[in-house]
């Protein structure tokens, strides 16, 4: 099958699967709605806020799945993901920042605008820690990316519980550490959406690069590529799409370590054919991820994190055995 | 015009540099070998003419062009390069590319950002890798492959760039004698045929003799000496750039010079 059978076969699986699941976030919940009650007047109310927070899933799935991908390809990791390297608590530094400031007042944008400079930061100081010269070894990144991971998540906190003893927190701390896809501020909806459909899209365009970046940056250079520019670009691609996705709902965690890891297992490593449906895979998990968090407890809901971390845990560490097991570093 | 012409190049890393006021000129067809001690400039001479590095003084001509005003991907078409070792990013189990699919990443100076390869791409990867002798190794993931096999994956990869210069950095380096001769007798038969100019660093003084018309030391980042194996590989020359003692005799097969090792 050629990638472009592949790409087409899975963007019908997958779109697919992405109806379905949005149709089942509309009636799943404590309070069920039936399938002929998603267009009547009487459930309209409950309709509009799950689709609300489907559409959140969908965007912030998307947008995960995709930063997942390009830090793989640009750290040539495959452990390298958002959340393990530190980039969503960064970004959640950056947002907190805003929120504490009071600027988030000033329009949708401003949250999400220090999100990405937070997550630019967390980029460059896990791509600087890890570096040894030319390359960047798996291990010392995954090192780099634990402990920025932890400081920016202990600084977090520090100003969530600020804002809290303030009187004024906007989200509690379990919001920030775990997500949620609830609708708070749909401003910050639109701002995510914007911002992880222009991040997708450009990624779209540097898929073939991605690919060169797999044997190396030297290689990719006397194939062409401009390495530290489409490096750079890539990084900042990675954060917008990343902080909107903090911004909007929090560090929900290892959705770009899972995703991209089962769409490879599935049509291999393509990059041309492993970016879109990453992101159309990601929104589908998110969604279902979403649904379950909120209908597993007998009554009131998970944070979403709990679902993903459960499931992303587990699987990070079957990565990192097979890792060892193939003996390629 | 020349493949090449290298014109009194300053070039090195920050503010240091490797190489200085090398001038070098490599003819069209021509089979060249670049030798000299460990740190002497070989690899940044490479880095200088494929445009990876910019040179502090002097330019470099790919034929008559000057690098500076071409585009990394034109110079991409113009020139390929053979490392010694490329590294593959690391792949969970066996998910890595195949050897086709490496050989196609070659056709990237030729693609656009977003369609798909044409048949003329195809076409060019089928015949680099039957030239490379990897066709059987086609649908295999590269990392599955010994090290002679995935050497000759990344040679055909740079065949796939279709260009009329090839450069070579030690690329039989950590290669058993076989793999070696195959791969050297592969890139004269190119030579030979096609008329393909190609330019590579040897660490072997030998295998060198052996392939090049021309060889050139490096010492220090300047240029040594230059001429046929026998003009360069004499016991002097090799004292004064190596500092080793050595006898030079002749091969008996091919009548070029073959360097002995003394002990000291």
């Amino acid at each position: 099958m050629t990638g472009g059978e592949k790409l087409a076969r899975g963007i019908i699986i997958l779109g697919a699967a992405l109806v379905v699941s949005f149709g089942w976030a509309l009636i799943a919940g404590h309070a069920r709605v039936p399938i002929r009650g998603i267009f009547s007047e009487q459930y309209a109310g409950l309709v509009r806020i799950r689709a609300a927070r489907a559409l959140l899933g969908i965007i912030v799935g998307a947008g995960l799945s995709v930063s997942g991908v390009i830090l793989q390809g640009v750290l040539r990791n495959p452990l390298a993901d958002p959340y393990v390297l530190g980039v969503s608590s960064g970004a959640g530094v950056g947002a907190a920042l805003a929120m504490l400031a009071g600027l988030a007042a000033l329009g949708a944008w401003v949250v999400p605008g220090a999100a990405f400079f937070g997550a630019v930061l967390a980029i460059l100081l896990v791509y600087l820690l890890a570096r040894e010269g030319k390359a960047v070894p798996v291990y010392t990144l995954l090192l780099a990316g634990v402990i920025v991971n932890s400081v920016a998540g202990s600084f977090l906190i520090f100003l969530v519980h600020t804002t809290i003893a303030r009187g004024e927190g906007l989200h509690s701390v379990m919001w920030w550490l775990l997500g949620s896809l609830q609708v708070l501020e749909p401003g910050r909806v639109i701002a995510a959406g914007v911002a992880v459909g222009l991040g997708v899209l450009i990624t779209l365009f540097f898929t073939r690069d991605l690919n060169v970046l797999s044997i190396g940056e030297e290689p990719a250079a006397h194939l062409g590529l401009r390495v530290e520019r489409t490096k750079k670009l890539l990084f900042v691609v990675a954060s917008l799409v990343t902080g909107a996705a903090v911004a909007a709902s929090g560090l929900i965690g290892f959705v770009g370590l899972i995703v991209p890891h089962g769409v490879r297992l599935v049509v291999g490593p393509d990059n041309k054919v492993l970016v879109p449906l990453s992101a159309l895979a990601g929104a589908v998990f998110l969604v279902v991820a979403d649904i379950i968090a909120r209908t597993i407890l007998p009554a009131g809901e998970l944070p979403i994190g709990v679902i993903t971390a459960f499931l992303g845990g587990p699987f990070f560490l079957y990565l990192l055995r097979r890792q060892r097991r193939g003996g390629v570093q | 015009m020349n493949a090449l012409e290298i014109r009194d190049v300053t070039c090195g890393y920050g503010d240091e540099p490797v190489i200085r006021g090398v001038t070098l000129e490599v003819r069209r067809g021509e089979f060249l070998g670049i030798l000299g001690p460990n740190g002497s400039g070989k690899t940044t001479l490479i880095r200088a003419v494929t445009g990876l590095l910019e040179p502090m003084g002097g330019e470099v001509l790919i034929e008559g062009a000057d690098v500076r005003r071409l585009r990394p991907r034109e110079i991409a078409r113009r020139v390929a390069c053979v490392m010694q070792d490329t590294a593959i990013a690391p792949a969970i189990g066996n998910l890595a590319f195949s050897v086709r699919e490496i050989v196609g990443m070659g056709r990237t100076p030729y693609l656009s950002r977003t369609g798909w390869a044409t048949d003329e791409d195809h076409r060019a990867v089928a015949d680099a890798m039957q030239l490379a002798e990897v066709e059987h190794l086609a649908d295999r993931a590269i990392t599955e492959l010994s090290g002679g096999e995935r050497q000759r994956a990344f040679i055909a990869m740079a065949l796939a760039q279709g260009c009329d210069t090839v450069m070579l950095d030690e690329p039989t380096n950590h290669l058993d004698i076989a793999h070696q001769i195959g791969i050297l007798d592969l890139f004269a038969r190119l030579n030979e045929r096609e008329g393909t100019t190609v330019v590579g660093i040897f660490h072997d003084l030998n295998l060198a003799a052996e392939y090049c018309e021309r060889v050139v030391l490096l010492k220090d980042g300047r240029l040594a000496k230059s001429g046929s194996p026998a003009e360069v590989f004499t016991a002097e020359v090799i004292r004064s750039v190596y500092g080793a003692e050595v006898t030079v005799g002749t091969s008996p097969s091919s009548g070029r010079p073959h360097v002995f090792v003394g002990r000291g």
